[in-house]
């Protein structure tokens, strides 16, 4: 799969957690939005948000809730939440065959 | 001012809270698992209660564990928790969710639903059973949160978000959730959408009858469309019974469209399922006020069903009170369109609400009969009006604090009360509650008007005077005056007293009483103080309790 795709992918799930959330704590959508004020419930309906997104439009299975990274998540300059594209880099690491 | 919720809960509240204060509320809760304390202290004007069955009822987490669990265990664990719902102080009212577990446990398999072994089947019997003891008291509503469940489909239950942040629930659980609870508060405070306007055309009909001719028209018969077109309509006319009125807004000439109505042999409908109608070319907006007018209603008791999209622009612009549901452009999910419509929803069902869409088909038969004769007082004389009085009682209760909590015009004092502060009231020394039910040669209007009476030695007072806009100008007031007046006249009292307490909209009360009653007014107070009142010619009255 793509870049673009997977970007679409976690654009999506930003949409639709999106609705959930009041206007000033939604979450932008270009590259560079920044994801470090999201609160601990923000953040992990995010990640299962990203999870289901990928899962129907790319067909594949992503665990965003294994111990790396939730362990990353807990450091704030390597969180793969510090911005929407960092969040891309992570979802396209994860992908790769063989990652863990 | 919003309405304040407090949520009781043995899990991460924050989604809901979240989704409730999207829906203008203003919300909080208890802290994490002090579901009981929570309950005790109570304290805002909605408390909605939604836990796990196994967090409340001990023995059902045993069950779930494939432990024998003795049903009578199962059977005190649902009263006590009922009881502590009944006893939780709140402002309004109490919402409870019904219990769940997830659709993916198997369990005992095929003896899965057996009560005695299975938890899928003891739950049925616990969420029966809860729902009757909350029903024995008023305040406290059961909501049916497997409904939310089946909505989000095969993701509602999510493990995964338990363990990361204590939400058991998919997002969409909680929206539909929130829908429910939005419902239910606004049939609970009397907003309730009563009157639904449809168009005709390509709505309740599949064609044009005004280009295609009624015999062309799709409705019924061996063909997709018009089963799903007669299917529609019987699930409209299915509304009647939960006391929705019905009328129609078309852009038609009226004297086809009505034949169609009356000719077309796969209608359902009838005109005696319409309270009224405007079928002509003006605007539809205009039309809607016009029926809304006729029908004594306002424009927020309004819902409107038109399948073009330009029309309902038309009407959300042109009156914002009204409600216009988005519509399906295809007519074979119009049922699942109007299944999924929450604005009807109400707490109780009487007998008035499922009588209300014949009561108003009555009223237009009335009207006609009106043009026919002569004078007003030959057409009051004709009506063969009889007015039964009733106390207060169990049987009428839930229809008399209806009635006290939405009628606005013909209102003296506007006291609103629930059912149990009534019933309080009218346990006092001195103090009376009647009931009056209307009927006429035309039909039943049932229960529509209700006085309260405070004796103090030799002065009464009138606490309550109201009456159904729908019986209006048929002497039923004088009626219900004249009853007021012999109450007092019994218990001693020399003259009776009735305060006017205005409102902006119960200026026709206070034009009654200066106009008509044959009260002497000194400001905003009016008094009787010349023995009996008579009771107008044209009524006659029945008190079957004497």
């Amino acid at each position: 799969m793509t870049r673009d795709q997977v970007e679409q992918a976690v654009l999506t799930a930003i949409e639709s957690l999106n609705e959930t959330m009041p206007t000033e704590q939604q979450i932008g959508r270009t590259g560079d939005a920044s994801l470090l004020d999201l609160d601990s419930l923000a953040i992990t309906n995010l990640i299962i948000t990203v999870e289901d997104a990928v899962q129907e439009q790319l067909d594949v299975t992503l665990v965003l809730t294994d111990e790396r990274t939730l362990d990353l998540l807990a450091d704030k300059d390597r969180s793969p939440l510090r911005n929407v594209a960092t969040l891309v880099e992570h979802v396209l690491g994860a992908l790769k065959p063989g990652a863990e | 001012m919003s309405d304040t919720v407090l949520m009781v809960s043995d899990f991460s509240p924050n989604t809901m809270l979240a989704q409730l204060e999207r829906r203008g509320f203003v919300v909080s809760a208890g802290a994490f698992g002090a579901v009981e304390p929570t309950l005790a202290t109570g304290g805002a004007d909605w408390l909605l209660v939604w836990t796990t069955p196994e967090r409340v009822c001990p023995s059902f987490g045993r069950l779930l564990r494939y432990e024998d669990v003795d049903q009578t265990f199962l059977d005190a664990e649902v009263d006590e928790f009922a009881a502590r719902v009944h006893a939780a102080p709140r402002d309004k009212g109490v919402l409870v969710a019904s219990w769940t577990i997830p659709a993916v446990r198997r369990g005992l398999g095929l003896i899965e639903l057996d009560a005695a072994r299975g938890a899928s089947g003891a739950l049925m019997r616990m969420n029966l059973r809860l729902a009757e003891k909350l029903a024995e008291k008023p305040g406290a509503y059961l909501l049916d949160a497997q409904r939310w469940m089946a909505l989000a489909g095969g993701k509602a239950w999510q493990p995964k978000l338990w363990f990361l942040n204590k939400t058991p629930y998919d997002v969409k659980v909680f929206q539909s959730a929130a829908d429910d609870v939005s419902a239910a508060i606004r049939g609970l405070t009397g907003q309730a959408r009563k009157l639904l306007v449809l168009d005709l055309d390509n709505t309740l009909w599949s064609g044009i009858v005004g280009e295609e001719g009624w015999e062309n028209l799709r409705i019924g018969g061996h063909d997709p469309i018009g089963e799903a077109m007669a299917d529609f309509q019987r699930r409209v006319r299915s509304l009647t019974r939960r006391g929705v009125i019905l009328a129609i807004a078309s852009k038609n000439d009226e004297a086809v469209a009505l034949e169609a109505i009356r000719k077309h042999p796969e209608m359902v409908l009838t005109l005696d399922d319409f309270a009224a109608w405007r079928i002509n070319w003006a605007d539809k907006a205009a039309n809607i006020v016009s029926l809304v007018e006729e029908l004594g209603l306002g424009l927020q008791s309004v819902a409107f069903i038109d399948d073009q999209q330009r029309e309902r622009e038309r009407v959300r612009e042109a009156l914002p009170e009204v409600l216009v549901p988005d519509w399906p452009d295809d007519k074979l999910v119009y049922g699942r369109a109007l299944e999924a419509l929450d604005c009807f929803d109400a707490p109780a069902l009487t007998d008035e609400d499922r009588a209300r869409g014949g009561m108003y088909v009555a009223e237009r038969h009335r009207q006609e009969h009106r043009t026919a004769v002569a004078s007003h007082d030959d057409w009051l004389a004709g009506l063969g009006t009889t007015v039964r009085v009733e106390s207060l009682s169990p049987g009428n209760l839930p229809r008399i604090a209806q009635l006290l909590n939405k009628t606005n015009q013909l209102n003296l004092a506007t006291r609103r009360m629930t059912e149990a502060e009534i019933k309080r009231w009218a346990s006092e020394k001195g103090n009376t509650v009647l009931a009056f039910r209307v009927s006429d040669r035309f039909g039943d209007a049932g229960l529509c008007g209700i006085i309260g009476v405070s004796i103090m030695r030799e002065e009464a007072e009138l606490t309550d005077f109201l009456l159904s806009c729908r019986v209006m100008g048929r002497c039923v007031e004088e009626t219900m005056l004249a009853t007021a007046v012999d109450v007092a006249n019994r218990q001693g009292a020399r003259v009776l007293r009735a305060h006017y307490q205005p409102t902006p909209k119960n200026r026709p009360c206070l034009e009654f009483f200066q106009n008509a009653s044959g009260f002497y007014p000194d400001g905003t107070c009016f008094f009787w103080e010349d023995g009996v009142y008579a009771v107008p010619d044209c009524v006659t009255v029945v008190h079957p309790e004497q």
